[in-house]
């Protein structure tokens, strides 16, 4: 069984790389795990927990917490008082079904059902008390200024009305020295699935059940697992979903290809994974605790063809040049790109044609000599001559400009391996951050390459109906650089030069008709044929890479303003290849 | 190979002996050795001076190119003596065939050479008069009937002849032997010329004379063979047919 048997495209991420990635968001987007009030968010150190996140965090002066309004006092409105709070998600750990991490309270029914994760969170909560001393200088208002109580008939849900001078104003929040805390260990049992967002298959968690473990009575507990639940439901449904394509691969590599709504698997990409018949995949095991990657990446032999064409469509070299071959200068501009073609999953290309457009030749010979004289006056004895008239040469030099676009040739023979690269910006200014470096444009890249083994391309072929077009550019030419001779004279211009077509492949080496003259020229003495197989496998080997993605890999983006940063994942340990039924990419995640 | 164009190679129609132009030379053998004086004289009377030692030497035929006298560029092959003033000096044998000619220009030049030691000069050879042997090589290209003069003969003897429009071949033609004409006392001999397109005519001078050739009726091709029609015509030539006017390849 293959990853794609099912599909062009396969993604899974391990349990521990599941577990790495989100110790990422947690640090790279801690207002998403911390709440408090704003007094608490200025005085950090006030919570309960220390507020774990990366460089960049303080760098781009992202928010630790995100603020909410203080704790309201029941009742207490006239004025209204508050107090100041902390809620932190400590630690997070997932364990896929099935089941091997932690062990779920019998609160929630273990073993944990397939298809199915369990989390275990550590919550913290701090809570302030003031001090009687603050309470006590609080002043209650008039009783005219009280806020007026709907009546029980209004049927209003909402906040009570505000008395005309209390209306409107914040709660008195007393200041805080020290948060009572207390942390809860909970677990939750979720799944995930694959929902249409914004036009979009995106990955949603969600999450089925919750229990906190060691609240009494009852009631309590049941209330507050409800209240985790429900927020956590609702919280990845907002802040925590994955594009599939954006996080998994890069769309413009995909082009024409539908992305369909799969079923998202909650177990770890090495269970139950073969990498095909006789080719176990490298990194992946069966879920035994060795080391496995933590990625896995999975194209179908038509997704592979198909980031092949990216690659074929996106191939445009050109070269010019000019050389002296004795009696003729050539000079040239040529650019080629790809027409048809396609890969198997051998990394063998076949039926790809180069098409070599434009293919501008320019060549410079002088013409051989049109010559008036020469004959003889006095002959001597031995059927030689002893005196002639002297020979008077009259021409030149004529270049032609030979338009060959849109000759084709075939590539019989390219095979390839892949072959990762990481790619390390040489722009990068030294010491900045990875998420700096991608601010600055300057962002590091893995790069799979098709790096070609074995480029054989056939030689380029001139159809024999070049002749004619030699034969105009020949007169041209000629008429030219003779036109100072008058009409009358024209007749002893072309007898003395004859056969055109045999004076072209004369100058080119008499190689044989024209079309074989220029076919010697483009293939052997310009070697065209040769810079394209070297081309080719350049190009091939590092200029496209097959899959490129930045290094770390954007999970969730940021905005514009860097505030909040994008969450970005570092990719390590890559490895690709191919075998009988698809190709897999296979990554950890990095620290 | 620069570009060597020589408009006076197909604007200059006529040829004239005593005026010569690119299209025509003179041979004279010089059969006493000694030191000879030689004038280049072009057509507004201006004169260039040349040296010539004529020796014992093997017979070399040798090639003055007037035009390069005139304009002071001729190389001169002997050294042999500093007193010549920057003249060029030129060193035949005795009866060894000197070519006089024009390699490029408008020309219209004359020759005239006298013993170097004698005062007043007594001419030995005058291009104007050409005479005992001098040949006249004459290269017609223009096609169309002509009219040969010699101005020197009272009775005003004339020839005719015919230069035929050239056809394209598949290769370069090669002309047949230049045509043997004896300028004598009774005449031209043959009286009636007709040559093939390139090839040359050789004028014996056997009493004195100064040939003028002047085209009488011009033969113009149907139409100035244009690329395509060339083409064209190279294609039947590719195909086996032969050469239209049935001349000799």
């Amino acid at each position: 069984m293959a990853f794609t048997d099912n599909c062009e495209l396969y993604a899974a991420v391990s349990e521990d790389g599941v577990n790495a990635v989100a110790r990422h968001i947690m640090q790279q987007r801690p207002s998403l795990f911390n709440y408090a009030t704003a007094y608490i968010a200025a005085h950090p150190g006030l919570a309960c927990a220390k507020v774990a996140r990366t460089q960049d965090v303080d760098t781009y002066d992202n928010p630790l917490f995100s603020i909410e309004g203080p704790l309201p006092l029941l009742g207490v409105d006239a004025p209204p008082v508050g107090l100041n709070y902390s809620a932190q998600l400590v630690s997070a750990e997932i364990d896929f079904h099935p089941s091997n991490v932690f062990t779920l309270p019998s609160e929630l029914n273990p073993p944990l059902p397939g298809q199915h994760l369990a989390l275990r969170m550590r919550i913290c909560v701090g809570l302030d008390c003031p001090a009687i001393d603050l309470i006590d200088g609080i002043q209650p208002w008039a009783s005219s200024q009280h806020p007026v109580q709907p009546g029980p008939k209004s049927g209003q849900v909402g906040p009570s009305s505000i008395g005309a001078a209390g209306k409107g104003s914040p709660p008195i929040v007393p200041p805080t020295r020290k948060l009572m805390c207390f942390c809860l260990d909970a677990f939750a049992i979720g799944h995930v699935e694959v929902t249409e967002l914004s036009g979009e298959p995106t990955l949603v968690g969600h999450v089925d059940t919750v229990d906190v473990v060691g609240v009494e009575p009852e009631g309590l507990h049941q209330a507050i697992d409800c209240y985790l639940r429900t927020t956590a439901e609702l919280l990845l449904k907002e802040k925590l979903t994955f594009p599939v394509v954006k996080t998994f691969f890069v769309r413009s590599q995909l082009p024409d290809l539908a992305i369909g709504h799969g079923h998202a698997r909650a177990q770890p990409a090495g269970a139950e994974q073969p990498g095909g018949p006789g080719q176990p995949v490298p990194g992946l095991r069966p879920n035994t605790g060795e080391f496995m990657s933590q990625i896995a990446l999975a194209a179908s032999a038509k997704a592979f063809g198909l980031m092949f064409q990216v690659v074929r469509d996106g191939l445009h070299l050109e070269t010019s040049g000019n050389t002296s071959a004795g009696p003729f200068t050539a000079k040239w501009s040529v650019a080629v790109h790809l027409e048809d073609g396609r890969i198997r999953l051998t990394a063998e290309v076949t039926d790809l044609q180069v098409v070599w457009d434009p293919l501008d030749l320019t060549l410079c010979f002088d013409l051989p000599g049109v010559s008036v004289g020469g004959w003889c006056i006095i002959p001597d004895p031995f059927d030689g001559c002893w005196l002639s008239v002297p020979t008077i040469w009259i021409g030149g030099t004529i270049c032609l400009d030979i338009d060959l676009s849109g000759l084709v040739s075939e590539i019989t023979d390219l095979k390839a391996n892949l072959v990762p690269k990481y790619y390390t910006d040489p722009a990068r200014p030294p010491g900045v951050s990875d998420l700096t470096a991608e601010f600055l444009g300057h962002s590091n890249q893995w790069q799979v390459f098709l790096n070609p083994v074995w480029v054989s391309v056939d030689p380029i072929d001139v159809p024999a109906t070049i002749e004619s077009v030699i034969v105009n550019l020949l007169e041209d030419a000629i008429e030219a650089e003779f036109s100072w001779v008058p009409s009358w004279a024209w007749p002893y211009i072309w007898d003395r030069l004859g056969s055109l077509l045999d004076l072209f492949t004369s100058i080119l080496g008499d190689i044989g008709d024209v079309a074989q003259s220029l076919e010697s020229l483009l293939n052997n003495t310009i070697d065209l044929r040769g810079w394209l197989e070297t081309a080719l496998a350049h190009y091939l080997a590092s200029k496209w890479p097959i899959i490129q993605f930045e290094d770390p890999h954007p999970i969730l983006a940021g905005n514009p303003a860097h505030n909040p940063i994008p969450v970005k994942i570092p990719i390590r340990n890559l490895a690709a290849h191919i075998n009988s039924a698809e190709m897999i990419v296979t990554a950890d995640v990095g620290v | 190979m620069t570009a060597l164009a020589q408009p006076y190679l197909f604007s200059q129609i006529g040829l004239d002996s005593g005026a010569l132009t690119i299209l025509g030379g003179i041979v004279h053998k010089f059969p006493d050795p000694g030191q000879y004086r030689g004038v280049v004289i072009d057509p507004d009377g201006s004169t260039l001076v040349f040296r010539l030692t004529v020796d014992e030497s093997p017979a070399v035929p040798m090639n003055i190119d007037l035009a390069a006298v005139a304009e002071g560029s001729a190389p001169s092959p002997c050294q042999c003596s500093a007193d010549h003033g920057g003249q060029p000096h030129f060193v035949l044998g005795c009866r060894t065939p000197l070519l006089l000619h024009v390699a490029g220009g408008p020309g219209g030049y004359a020759v005239h050479v006298s013993p170097a030691a004698e005062e007043p000069q007594r001419p030995v050879f005058d291009s104007r008069r050409l005479d005992g042997g001098d040949l006249f090589a004459a290269t017609i290209l223009r096609p169309g009937r002509y009219t040969i003069v010699n101005t020197l003969d009272e009775n005003g003897t004339t020839a005719s002849m015919e230069v035929p429009i050239p056809t394209v071949g598949r290769s370069a033609r090669r002309p047949p032997p230049a045509a043997q004409v004896v300028c004598g006392a009774g005449g031209f001999e043959p009286s009636e010329i007709r040559l093939s397109a390139m090839q040359g005519c050789v004028f014996a001078c056997e009493t004195p004379a100064r040939i003028r050739i002047e085209l009488e009726q011009p033969y113009d091709p149907p139409e100035r063979p244009s690329p395509a029609a060339t083409t064209r015509h190279l294609r039947r030539i590719a195909n086996g047919q032969d050469r239209e006017d049935g001349e000799p390849g």
